[in-house]
């Protein structure tokens, strides 16, 4: 059945992207609007490969920021060490919170590593060098796309603890610039994943 | 299967095109509570909501009235030595700005308060509009912006980071809940509720009067 498949886009078809409606399309014709909620049209997400190959890189450069520069640093008696995200998970595995080191370890480190390594991925099989199918790569995406906001989890972190945990000199909590590094490279790793076009996974598939 | 070889308007509407793989498909009509799901990649194309519009309102309403106790009262608090300390939503954003970390706040202020107060009331607008079969171009507008922005609220990441705190308290002193965390734990399941009901073919097809 595969084979006897015929996409939208191959009938000069355009789904709109928000609205879901279908509106014939002539890419020549310029700026396209839908006919139905007026969202700009086009067959694929405009330069959706290029933008997405940019954001991917530009997170993978603020990944190490957001690693090596210290989160918060927790104060006792007006003194304390500046944690990154790595040392605050040792930490709470020394305070004997190994299923809350888990959650922060999967949430912090993994997922966002593992969003930008499955973009890369799916970046480089998309111009159909590769024989892992297209339902398995699809998954892929839903999975990247999901996980997305996850990894914001320990901005909020710092930004609940800098507030609550504040006993003035016995004992307080700094915010650090680490913050910001982690929460820009989870934003740029959520716009990268939308920049993706999942139907050009299925579109070498129509050419054959 | 589509086997059109020309297709004109009219049958456009008759016509949809799975949003992933872009496999062209006939529309089906559906039953409350049925779902289409695309024969290729098994990506939801359509589905069709049982009471969509007043369970949308009764918990878009819900939402809004637990909003202000969610964001003013504090969550939660910690206590040692005999000091007691506790911080609402709003406190968070505080401190963060004061530490100067502005970039933080705005990802804050964005992704916990103007996204999910926007889409509640989006989705409180629209469906009185839909109840009363009203169409609409700016309510076009609007409903597309709901469903843009629905990645961006973050209500469920900042409960999950409101619990990993906790722990992370109770390493230090005793921790104190607020109603504040209540009040949030509201919002959040009525924000959640929302994005549930919203019957998003239904919303189109009122006001667009295109059906």
């Amino acid at each position: 059945m595969t084979d006897r498949s015929i996409s939208a886009k191959s009938k000069g078809l355009a789904r709109c992207h928000s609205c879901h409606r279908l509106n014939s399309h002539n890419p020549l014709s310029g700026h396209a609007k839908c006919s139905r909620c007026q969202a700009p049209l086009h067959f694929r997400t405009h330069n959706s490969i290029e933008q997405s190959w940019a954001l991917v890189i530009a997170s993978l450069i603020v990944f190490i920021p957001a690693n090596t520069l210290p989160i918060m640093t927790i104060k006792y008696f007006g003194s304390g060490t500046p944690d990154t995200i790595l040392s605050g998970i040792v930490v709470l595995i020394q305070l004997g919170m190994a299923p809350v080191a888990v959650i922060v370890f999967i949430a912090s480190f993994l997922v966002p590593l593992c969003k930008i390594f499955g973009l890369i991925i799916l970046l480089i099989t998309v111009n159909g060098r590769s024989n892992m199918p297209p339902k398995q790569r699809t998954v892929m995406y839903r999975v990247v796309e999901f996980l997305g906001k996850w990894s914001m989890l320990d901005v909020f972190v710092v930004a609940i603890m800098g507030a609550v945990v504040n006993l003035g000199f016995i004992t307080s909590i700094e915010p650090g610039p680490g913050a910001a590094a982690f929460g820009l490279m989870v934003v740029l790793t959520m716009f990268a994943a939308h920049s993706f076009d999942p139907r050009l996974i299925w579109d070498l598939k129509h050419n054959d | 299967m589509v086997t059109y070889s020309t297709i004109n308007e009219p049958d456009l509407a008759k016509l949809v095109a799975c949003p992933e793989c872009d496999l062209l498909l006939e529309k089906k009509p559906l039953h409350a509570g049925e779902v289409s799901k695309c024969p290729r990649c098994r990506c939801v194309i359509m589905s069709r909501k049982k009471d969509s519009v007043d369970r949308t309102i009764a918990v878009s309403i819900a939402g809004l009235i637990s909003f202000f106790p969610a964001i003013y009262l504090p969550l939660l608090g910690l206590e040692a030595a005999g000091l007691r300390n506790e911080a609402s939503l709003i406190e968070c954003i505080l401190t963060i700005l004061n530490s100067k970390l502005y970039f933080v706040a705005v990802l804050v202020i964005l992704f916990c308060l103007i996204v999910p107060f926007l889409r509640l009331s989006i989705a409180l607008y629209l469906m009185i509009l839909v109840k009363r079969d009203q169409a609409s171009r700016y309510g076009l507008k609007l409903f597309r912006h709901f469903l843009e922005w629905e990645e961006w609220g973050m209500l469920e990441v900042f409960m999950l980071g409101m619990i990993v705190s906790l722990y992370k308290i109770l390493g230090l002193a005793d921790a104190i809940f607020g109603y504040g965390f209540f009040a949030f734990s509201m919002l959040l399941l009525s924000a959640t509720l929302v994005s549930a009901f919203v019957d998003e073919q239904l919303v189109w097809e009122h006001l667009s009067n295109d059906r």
